[in-house]
């Protein structure tokens, strides 16, 4: 039974941004010659406060849509509710297999095809075998790709990027979905599939959580709405409502 | 923005974090096919793909060879010696100075799937160890051409070997999240690694009196190169070198440990 849980959840990046800090022999320096040497940079570390005291419960069967403006924390917290970045405070107690799609290349190598590449997070998900050759099969033929599917990933476009990332990361049969805007880059007929994708990870029990710009996205993939802004949850709610919550703070700051 | 007030990380995380280490020490599956790529995709795209570590290694060795007179003695087959020592030192240099960049380089991966990060360090041992085998291939030709066996002392290469890579471990586990938060730690390795190879007796075989010079007997590489080097060019490893040997090898276990759970927690804040 899929389970996500965060309890007064902080996530603070150190911003080290002067060559001081970088260097292991400048700190080296500066921490045997008390402060005389090694730059004048301040010995404070600046934070930048991503996710700020947040709690939130998720439980079975909820889809979940996260809105909010650019910075506002909507990528943080899907890394941490999946593990990739440790929360700097708070607890985070998250029941259930993951799949993910939260960074369009990055996570993928160039020079290899989308096959094998497929093949590689299949694998890192736990897959082998019988079930890695089944999941593999189904991931193709879900991404429609066609003959793309055996040329270098460096050869498709951001969009075919986000079908072979999210065709993949849904074939093993994830019980919690974490998506990241990349599915923003698929075509409509793409999103109409992998909105059935999704709504039928929840009916086997699972949690799906979509963060997105788009509204037919989010009414699409969600039931639930969550805004986000400056690292808080700001308002939750049905999908529809906070939407409109969320249309009417960006008229009422003119960004609309 | 805030300014350093009270917002640490935990640093005391030993349950989870060693469970962490042990789930990727045995999730081989993936760091054996990452290992492995990391190698071939050096060269992939060239004629020889990964022959070329292979050839790169014969020619290092056969311009050393003719310069035999200066670096060794008669009672040595030098040959022999060279392709063990140069290949194991490099795999020693390839813990300490890719050590530093493992979790650099495995960005992409720890920001985009949910995998125990530790896997990314065991990756770099065994890829280390893969660029190893190819290099040992010229010792192996070595040895088989010139017919000079090295006899029942090559029994002792394998718990050699097994202290070697521990130490290995134990060294990438200390210095990946250290090259991670401190940029000049890679280069900086390379650079002391670059003269440790000249200081060390890897290419030039110590006459006896300069066995007990400092820069032998207190240079840790000394030990470490012949637990794995004295089986393959047929000679016995003394007690005392096993002993060395094995200190440093749970040392940098030891304080690998200690370093990656205390930074584990804001390894990928830094990335």
């Amino acid at each position: 039974m899929a389970q996500i849980e965060l309890r007064n959840v902080r996530a603070a990046y150190p911003v080290i941004v002067s060559s001081t800090q970088r260097s292991a022999f400048a700190m080296a320096a500066k921490s045997m010659s008390f402060g005389r040497l090694g730059g004048g940079s301040s010995s404070h570390t600046q934070y930048v406060l991503a996710l700020n005291d947040l709690s939130l419960e998720l439980k079975n069967g909820q889809r979940v849509g996260i809105m909010g403006r650019n910075g506002s924390g909507k990528s943080t917290l899907l890394r941490l509710i999946a593990g990739i970045l440790p929360p700097s405070a708070g607890v985070r107690r998250v029941t259930g297999s993951l799949g993910c799609v939260l960074a369009g290349g990055s996570g993928m190598d160039a020079d290899k095809t989308g096959r094998q590449n497929m093949k590689l997070i299949a694998q890192l998900h736990g897959l082998s075998g019988r079930s890695l050759d089944l999941a593999l099969e189904e991931a193709v033929e879900f991404c429609e790709l066609g003959p793309y599917i055996d040329l270098p990933v460096r050869t498709y476009s951001s969009g075919m990027l986000g079908r072979l990332a999210y065709a993949i990361a849904t074939a093993n049969k994830a019980e919690i979905m974490l998506i990241d805007e990349v599915i923003g880059a698929g075509d409509g007929q793409f999103i109409h599939k992998a909105v059935e994708r999704a709504r039928e990870i929840c009916r086997r029990s699972g949690i799906s959580i979509v963060a997105s710009h788009s509204d037919t996205i989010l009414r699409g993939f969600s039931d639930m709405g969550i805004w986000m802004d400056s690292g808080e949850i700001k308002a939750v709610g049905p999908i529809d409502d906070i939407i409109a919550i969320y249309t009417q703070f960006l008229i009422s700051i003119n960004e609309i | 923005m805030r300014s350093g007030d009270g917002l640490g990380p935990r640093t005391d995380l030993w349950g989870p974090t060693l469970r962490e280490i042990v789930k990727a020490v045995a999730a081989w599956r993936i760091w054996g096919v990452t290992a492995i790529d990391d190698i071939v995709g050096r060269y992939r795209r060239t004629m020889l793909g990964p022959l070329w570590i292979t050839l790169g290694q014969a020619g290092f060795i056969g311009g050393l060879y003719l310069l035999r007179s200066k670096f060794s003695d008669e009672n040595i087959n030098y040959l022999v010696y060279l392709s063990a020592s140069i290949s194991t030192w490099g795999l020693l240099a390839s813990f300490i100075v890719d050590g530093s960049s493992s979790l650099i380089k495995a960005k992409g991966f720890v920001e985009s799937f949910p995998i125990p990060m530790a896997i990314h360090s065991v990756r770099a041992v065994a890829a280390a160890f893969i660029n190893y085998a190819h290099l040992m291939i010229v010792y192996l030709v070595i040895v088989v051409a010139s017919r000079d066996w090295p006899g029942v002392a090559f029994l002792e290469f394998f718990p050699g070997l097994a202290i070697f890579l521990i130490f290995g471990l134990g060294t990438v586990l200390l210095l990946g999240p250290l090259g991670a938060r401190f940029r000049d730690l890679a280069p900086a390795a390379g650079m002391a690694m670059s003269l440790m190879f000249v200081l060390t007796p890897v290419f030039w075989v110590p006459e006896a009196a300069q066995l007990h010079t400092a820069l032998v007997m207190y240079n840790p590489f000394y030990y470490l190169l012949e637990v794995v080097r004295a089986p393959l060019i047929g000679q016995t490893v003394p007690l005392h070198t096993w002993l060395v040997a094995t200190v440093l090898a749970v040392g940098a276990l030891v304080s690998g440990l200690i370093v990656y759970v205390r930074m584990r927690q804001q390894i990928v804040y830094w990335l």
